[in-house]
């Protein structure tokens, strides 16, 4: 049996017991997360061809995103991350009462950075900062939009999965590996974040 | 009163990792504004980015107590985002 085995989850087959279960789901989701890496590097290749060939406009364009907005979404998004491992570990130990709360914050957590978002997505484009505005600020705002909307699309997904795991574990059906599972694919995002914000915050910002 | 073993990190592990993650980004912001060349600040940023996301990956992902096999997939993974923008900045320092 293998060192993680952990009670709470029922061994189906074809694992031989809880440990197995247990490993088999963590690298079928690595393996998802690292998928998941393919695809964003193929936005930050995007992002890095596009900032070589228009510095200025990174530089311009960074200036007109509120770097104290980015703050706050970062620390949103970590410290969520800080509950979902609570969640996880509380699904692992069996707490329901802990799993749905700490599940519960972190859908918060993730609401309040999707809100945030919204209000700077209505700010731009209230301010004509899109991607069809000519060069050099243009290429700037083209990346921004399609870096941020796919990092947001991955935060709607992680919050109907917490939804879901909310409803599921008010009705005693969750599993703690399907927990632990949905835990990781939220810190992967959260770590797509913690590049976004300097990358896309911090170039130039003013006081 | 002492925990039962799990490969999450403990309660008081997981508040500290998020304490440093949270004064990591507030270094990170105020490098932002120091006067350093553009260059120093990418590395900056991307070095203290690259440093949470360690930490995240090691203590929040628990990959530090992961399988070998885990540690080689993720590896994987990080290794096809650099060899795709190596390939892209490549390219564009030959134009």
């Amino acid at each position: 049996m293998s060192a993680h085995a952990k009670p709470g989850d029922r061994v189906r087959e074809p694992f031989a017991d809880p440990g197995h279960q247990r490993d088999s789901a963590v690298l079928g989701i690595w393996t998802f997360l690292a998928q998941e890496l393919v695809f964003f590097a193929a936005l930050f290749s995007y992002y890095a061809s596009q900032r070589l060939r228009t510095p200025e406009a990174f530089a311009a364009g960074s200036r007109e995103c509120d770097w104290r907005l980015g703050v706050a979404m970062t620390a949103l998004l970590l410290t969520s991350g800080a509950t979902v491992v609570i969640a996880s570990r509380s699904a692992a130990l069996q707490r329901r009462a802990s799993l749905v709360a700490a599940l519960g914050l972190t859908l918060a957590q993730g609401l309040g950075f999707l809100v945030i978002k919204a209000v700077e997505y209505r700010e731009h484009l209230g301010h004509g900062q899109t991607p069809w505005v000519a060069d050099p600020v243009g290429s700037f705002w083209s990346v921004y939009y399609v870096l941020t909307a796919f990092h947001a699309l991955h935060v709607l997904a992680g919050l109907a999965v917490f939804a879901a795991l909310i409803v599921a574990a008010l009705r005693r059906r969750v599993r703690s590996n399907t927990v632990l599972g949905c835990a990781l694919y939220w810190h992967f995002v959260d770590v797509v974040w913690i590049f976004l914000f300097p990358l896309l915050y911090l170039i130039d910002p003013q006081p | 009163m002492s925990e039962p073993a799990t490969t999450h990190p403990s309660v008081r592990v997981t508040l500290a990792t998020l304490g440093a993650l949270l004064a990591l980004t507030v270094l990170t912001t105020a490098l932002a504004f120091a006067p350093l060349g553009a260059a120093w600040h990418l590395i900056a940023a991307l070095g203290l980015a690259a440093l949470k996301a360690s930490l995240v990956a090691a203590i929040y992902m628990h990959l530090a107590r992961e399988p070998r096999l885990v540690h080689a997939v993720a590896l994987a993974g990080l290794g096809w985002l650099l060899l795709l923008l190596t390939g892209v900045l490549a390219e564009l320092a030959a134009r």
